[in-house]
């Protein structure tokens, strides 16, 4: 469980995040949404440690990482995976060598029971075939799925991902939201997206945090999103003519 | 406003605080580097990945160079020879002399400087980019996020591998010089390739080879350091990625040069 209190951040005059109060439970699939620009790419790394909070408190579990050495934050980094936006894969390595990466550098395990848990992980994302491929050989699905298997590769307690479907068509998008789900269920790891996708909101939004302008404008999950009366939320949910007139229609 | 116009109290002002700018700027890049070089030192998180890794460069920045180095080495030779013949005239000099000038000028200068120029072409330009495109494509990002040193672990292999296999580099410089420097006696005779191969013979003091390594082992490390420097620091798109690039080229050519002077007051 990640526990977020009071958190603020600036970037010199700018102010981004204004008293952010949020928790992201575990086994659950916990969204971030808001329009361009409302701060959650911030936010999201803020959580990761990629930016430094000007105040408040991020507990994972009962830990500030805030209050953390570079020592503490780095052992707290293995347990945590990120999928990135453009899935941040190495370019030089082949997908078996991505996806064994942070195995090599922190498993502290040999040869052969590496290859077995990357043959799993890749497996996992429906990917066995792939591994002597190089990223810039895969379509943007494959190589989120690569990323996805890198990210969970070290077992994290923690899955962070930033936009997951990004650039991806309808089917491709569903297919890795649906691997996010397995994956948070099966693990029972603490998975927050950062997604303004409507099909992830509400296709896996157990725990949905809007951001609007900086601050927490509301919060809910999928089955109670679409009955809100939150003027912000509406005006970011009915955006799209298509699914307005969707919904006049059911009602 | 035209200079003349400004009164020599303000034109003072105006010079002390284009002064001051540039120490504000150049102060604060140097703590940065010395930071970052400060990260790049560091235990490697993993000696195996630092192995592969320094295998990976050696064969990127340095294996990969050895086919341009002595091809320009070959041409620098051949012209540093061909100079002294046309430029020595009808002067009463010993035609040994000539092998002997072009041997001195390729130990003491021309292997180590301007192989070090070119490998600021070639190698800073190609680690600027590679590590400015890490860093926008968040593949640092990742790094940092899985807990590992990304400066130890991108940096410390090229360093390594630059500072280490420079002197080889030297080495073959200076041999495919000479080989040039030859050839060139073997095509046109003036001087002869008997005469040519006693001047590259005569005083030879091997302190001149050990005084272009050590500026080679120091060129080395300011060609990868300074590049690593400028693409760690890379912020924004391909754009920033091309301007660091050539930012690389610039500093480290300009440092280069710099510390060749002091070097040669150094240690000659």
């Amino acid at each position: 469980m990640i526990t977020v209190t009071n958190l603020n951040k600036s970037f010199g005059d700018q102010h981004v995040l204004y008293d952010i109060n949020c928790q992201f439970l575990p086994g659950q699939n916990n969204l971030i949404i808001g329009l361009s620009g409302s701060g959650k790419t911030v936010l999201l790394k803020c959580l990761i440690g990629l930016h430094k909070a000007d105040s408040g408190q991020i507990l994972y579990h009962d830990r500030d990482i805030l209050s953390f050495t570079d020592k503490e934050m780095k052992m707290v980094r293995q347990e945590v995976g990120v999928l990135f936006q453009g899935s941040a894969l190495f370019d030089s390595m082949p997908v078996f060598d991505n996806v064994a990466f942070p195995l090599r550098m922190f498993g502290g395990m040999t040869a052969m029971e590496i290859e077995q848990r990357v043959k799993f992980c890749l497996g996992r994302v429906g990917l066995d075939d792939a591994e002597k491929k190089f990223p810039s050989e895969l379509s943007g699905g494959m190589q989120k799925r690569v990323a996805i298997a890198r990210a969970i590769s070290l077992k994290p307690k923690y899955l962070f991902c930033d936009e997951p479907n990004s650039g991806l068509d309808p089917r491709t998008s569903i297919r890795i939201d649906e691997l996010i789900d397995d994956i948070t269920r099966e693990y029972g790891i603490t998975t927050v997206v950062n997604t303004h996708d409507m099909n992830s909101v509400l296709g896996i939004g157990d725990s949905i945090t809007f951001l609007y302008q900086g601050h927490v404008e509301w919060q809910g999950n999928k089955n109670d999103i679409l009955q809100t009366q939150n003027q912000p939320l509406r005006d970011f949910l009915f955006a799209s003519p298509t699914l307005r007139k969707l919904i006049e229609t059911e009602r | 406003m035209k200079i003349a116009n400004i009164s020599p109290t303000i034109a003072h002002k105006l010079r002390k605080n284009a002064y001051l700018c540039s120490v504000n700027k150049w102060i604060p890049t140097l703590g940065r580097y010395m930071i970052l070089m400060g990260r790049v030192f560091a235990k490697p998180d993993s000696w195996s990945m630092f192995g592969r890794q320094f295998v990976f460069e050696t064969q990127k920045l340095v294996i990969d160079s050895i086919g341009i180095v002595c091809l320009i080495s070959v041409f620098i030779g051949a012209l540093c020879a061909l100079q002294i013949v046309l430029n020595m005239g009808d002067a009463i000099l010993p035609p040994y002399i000539i092998g002997y000038t072009t041997r001195e000028l390729l130990m003491l200068e021309f292997s180590s400087a301007i192989i070090s120029l070119i490998l600021a072409g070639k190698v800073g330009s190609n680690i600027a980019s590679e590590i400015g495109t890490m860093r926008i494509t968040e593949q640092i990002d990742a790094l940092d996020i899985m807990g590992v040193n990304s400066a130890n672990y991108i940096i410390l292999p090229k360093i390594a591998a630059m500072v280490v296999f420079m002197p080889i580099l030297v080495i073959f410089s200076i041999s495919s010089g000479l080989v040039g420097a030859y050839l060139l006696a073997v095509v046109t005779n003036d001087p002869t390739p008997e005469s040519f191969v006693t001047g590259i013979q005569t005083f030879f003091e091997e302190g001149h080879i050990y005084f272009s390594i050590k500026k080679g082992l120091f060129f080395a490390f300011l060609i990868s350091s300074i590049a690593s420097y400028c693409g760690y620091n890379v912020r924004g798109g391909a754009l920033q990625v091309g301007k660091a690039s050539t930012q690389a080229v610039v500093a480290t050519s300009i440092f280069i040069l710099m510390f060749d002077v002091i070097l040669t007051e150094i240690l000659m």
